[in-house]
């Protein structure tokens, strides 16, 4: 039985469509938010993923409530702390998007953002830099495109971002203080105990980057134990592979996909940023980049 | 492991694989177990030769005439590469 309050939100993301039934009326806002310039209004249409939110009150409580997610009828997640509800379905949503459903983008695990009218990647592994350099160079002037997943359209050869919120962690805002400014339109959630900040790109106006870019330049990010934090150009055999290593999605395309990255990157620089050092990196990289476009 | 390499021993490339020319050398690529090396331009020479008729030797001289090197040990650098081949199963006996 639906609840009183319950209201849909609907999303279209690229040619998907997804709803969430909100029967947990306090999380109304966070949802809403969820990706960033994807809601649209027409319920009606037939969702690809159908999920729903519902809060009960716990058992013998004095105020406490459980929230649960269902993905059709199964129930696939449930926490009493309501800032993991929008955490788990953005993930879950993100998950099902990427490997069912957007298998005709190479999906590259990399933060970028846009100079002169073509993409800057920063491709690495979690923990790398990808937000922060992004963020730092958003701060410098530069339009970003994602922190997290940009995706290449292989018959127009551009670099698209997937609709994320940015994320910005604590540790993100001693290295660059004036990301104080857009936590006001952030929202906090605590992950793992760790309090990050989920912020919309589209609360910073026209420095989100939405249509597609032709690729300019490429920067892997590998954290070392090096005390030396250096950037180096590289050549085109390794810069194949190692971009290769970042796109999450690889193995669908096999030979054809390799093929694609040699094209892709054969005019295109590629540096490699090495080192432990995430404040001399963003110097070298802010320096590299130049003030802005 | 070591392989002893004979001058007159001949390899031939490991079935399946795509040779993806770059720049600088290639890439070889396997669908079937979807394993991507890289070579670089020496290496790439080499594992063009390995055709089941070329020896080591031959290769060598090849090697020596297309890259104009002097005072390395040729021979040496293709027995290596060789040997890197066999390891990483990208060449068998011919």
């Amino acid at each position: 039985m639906s609840c009183r309050n319950s209201k849909t939100l609907s999303y279209q993301i690229f040619s998907q469509k997804v709803s969430i039934k909100m029967d947990a009326p306090d999380l109304y806002v966070e949802i809403e938010h969820l990706f960033p310039r994807k809601l649209f209004s027409n319920s009606n249409t037939l969702a690809d993923m159908s999920y729903s939110v519902k809060s009960l009150l716990k058992r013998g409580s004095t105020g406490g409530r459980t929230y649960s997610v269902y993905e059709g009828r199964n129930q696939v997640f449930s926490s009493d702390n309501r800032s993991h509800i929008p955490v788990y379905l953005e993930w879950a949503v993100t998950c099902a998007m990427l490997k069912r459903h957007l298998n005709h983008y190479y999906q590259i695990h990399s933060g970028g953002v846009v100079k002169e009218g073509r993409a800057v990647i920063f491709a690495g592994t979690s923990g790398t830099g990808k937000t922060t350099l992004s963020l730092a160079l958003l701060l410098k002037g530069f339009k970003i495109l994602s922190d997290d997943v940009n995706l290449i359209d292989h018959d127009l050869m551009t670099i698209i971002p997937y609709p994320r919120n940015l994320i910005l962690k604590e540790g993100t805002e001693d290295l660059l203080p004036g990301i104080a400014r857009f936590k006001n339109s952030a929202s906090p959630y605590f992950r793992r105990e760790k309090k990050i900040w989920y912020l919309d790109p589209s609360s910073i106006g026209d420095k989100w980057e939405t249509e597609g870019v032709k690729l300019g330049q490429v920067i892997i990010l590998e954290r070392t134990n090096s005390r030396q934090t250096d950037i180096a150009p590289m050549g085109k055999v390794e810069s194949v592979m190692a971009f290769m290593k970042n796109v999450m999605n690889i193995d669908q395309f096999g030979e054809k996909g390799i093929r694609f990255l040699v094209e892709l990157l054969s005019n295109v620089p590629v540096y490699r940023l090495s080192g432990n050092n995430l404040r001399k990196a963003l110097g070298i990289v802010t320096g590299l980049m130049g003030s802005r476009e | 492991m070591t392989f002893m390499m004979k001058e007159n021993r001949v390899f031939k490339q490991a079935a399946g694989f795509s040779f993806i020319e770059v720049d600088n050398g290639c890439i070889l690529y396997r669908d079937a177990d979807m394993m991507a090396h890289s070579l670089n331009q020496t290496a790439s020479f080499v594992w063009a030769l390995c055709d089941g008729r070329h020896t080591v030797h031959e290769i060598a001289d090849a090697l020596k005439t297309a890259f104009d090197v002097k005072g390395v040990d040729v021979l040496k650098v293709v027995e290596d590469i060789v040997e890197a081949f066999l390891r990483k199963h990208l060449i068998e006996q011919g």
